[in-house]
């Protein structure tokens, strides 16, 4: 079977409050860079078993689905690269 | 009369609770189980202590609501029981989709650490059977994520449904930002299931059991078990 590395990038939804965000963006302003709407997010990586990039994909949406990203508050992209 | 603690990789405050829920319910059975393989078919009361089940990793509460553990919870409320999912264990509730909403990092960026006011909202639950409309309580905070994130729309139809428990507020009640502590939507800190048999909060009661701590306001939600159900039918 062959095997598929899946790289989500989840941040928060437009318009959800980021503080993290906002306290990084002071931060580098307070080192003198011209930074502006600076969000946190955070980087998932895994290895997935799949008899196509279609399948691995539909899988990796399920895993996200069901608990690597709060739809509530977050977003996601996925990418999936052959291994 | 039997009441459970489930206790994950992480949970910190289970002995605290337990100590507290034998003095809130004389003549009880409490225990402590750990999760995986918890069995709550003779219990009539759980509570999701508080803590950083699996590290906080991930989001907080997200693979504790994952555990086996939470389908024995639900099963519990749908046999009339109830369950209290306190500070870490309320984040546990919203992320197994039990209670609705989300949780973020607080506004300030920090962990708070301190006692909170709590106003007791209009809502119908054993867990208020103590307390009337407007009643303000003093109960211990301590969280980094308690950022209660509600849409306008979900607050609008559980304060309808009086489903909001309570809110933070200054020492005679009053609203407003600065009473604060977090960034909740509405300044919400606690939440009731459908039924009033379900509820999450941010605030510790079991840190505020005993005159000897110097509080003892938590004693009245903990002692919820012993109070009439809202079906009738006693307990």
């Amino acid at each position: 079977m062959p095997e598929y590395r899946a790289h989500l990038q989840v941040r928060l939804r437009q318009g959800v409050l980021d503080p993290a965000g906002q306290a990084v963006g002071h931060a580098l302003r307070d080192l003198g860079f011209p930074a502006r709407d600076v969000g946190v997010g955070k980087l998932l990586e895994l290895t997935v078993e799949a008899a196509s990039a279609e399948a691995a994909e539909a899988e990796v949406r399920r895993m996200a689905a069901e608990l690597l990203v709060n739809p509530v508050l977050e977003d996601y992209d996925l990418e999936l690269l052959p291994r | 009369m039997r009441a459970d603690i489930l206790v994950f990789p992480g949970s910190n405050c289970d002995l605290d609770t337990e100590i507290a829920l034998r003095e809130a319910l004389p003549g009880w059975q409490v225990e402590r189980q750990w999760h995986d393989g918890a069995h709550l078919g003779e219990s009539q009361f759980c509570v999701l202590p508080g803590g950083f089940a699996y590290g906080d990793y991930l989001r907080a509460g997200a693979l504790a609501a994952r555990s086996g553990a939470i389908a024995e919870v639900r099963r519990l409320i749908e046999r009339g029981g109830l369950v209290l999912g306190i500070c870490n264990g309320f984040q546990v509730l919203v992320e197994a989709g039990i209670l609705p909403g989300a949780f973020q990092a607080n506004t300030v960026q920090h962990f708070v650490c301190r006692d909170a006011h709590l106003r007791v909202e209009r809502a119908r639950s054993p867990f208020l059977a103590d307390f009337a409309e407007g009643d303000v309580l003093t109960l211990p905070i301590a969280h980094q994520e308690g950022n209660y994130r509600l849409t306008a729309d979900e607050y609008r139809r559980l304060k309808d449904e009086g489903r909001i428990a309570f809110t933070y507020c200054g020492p005679h009640g009053e609203s407003g930002d600065e009473h604060n502590p977090n960034g909740s939507y509405a300044g919400v800190a606690g939440v009731l299931g459908a039924e009033g048999r379900v509820l999450g909060m941010m605030p510790h009661p079991e840190r505020a059991a005993w005159p000897a701590v110097g509080r003892k306001d938590g004693l009245g939600i903990l002692a919820a078990a012993l109070a009439p159900r809202l079906e009738g039918g006693g307990h």
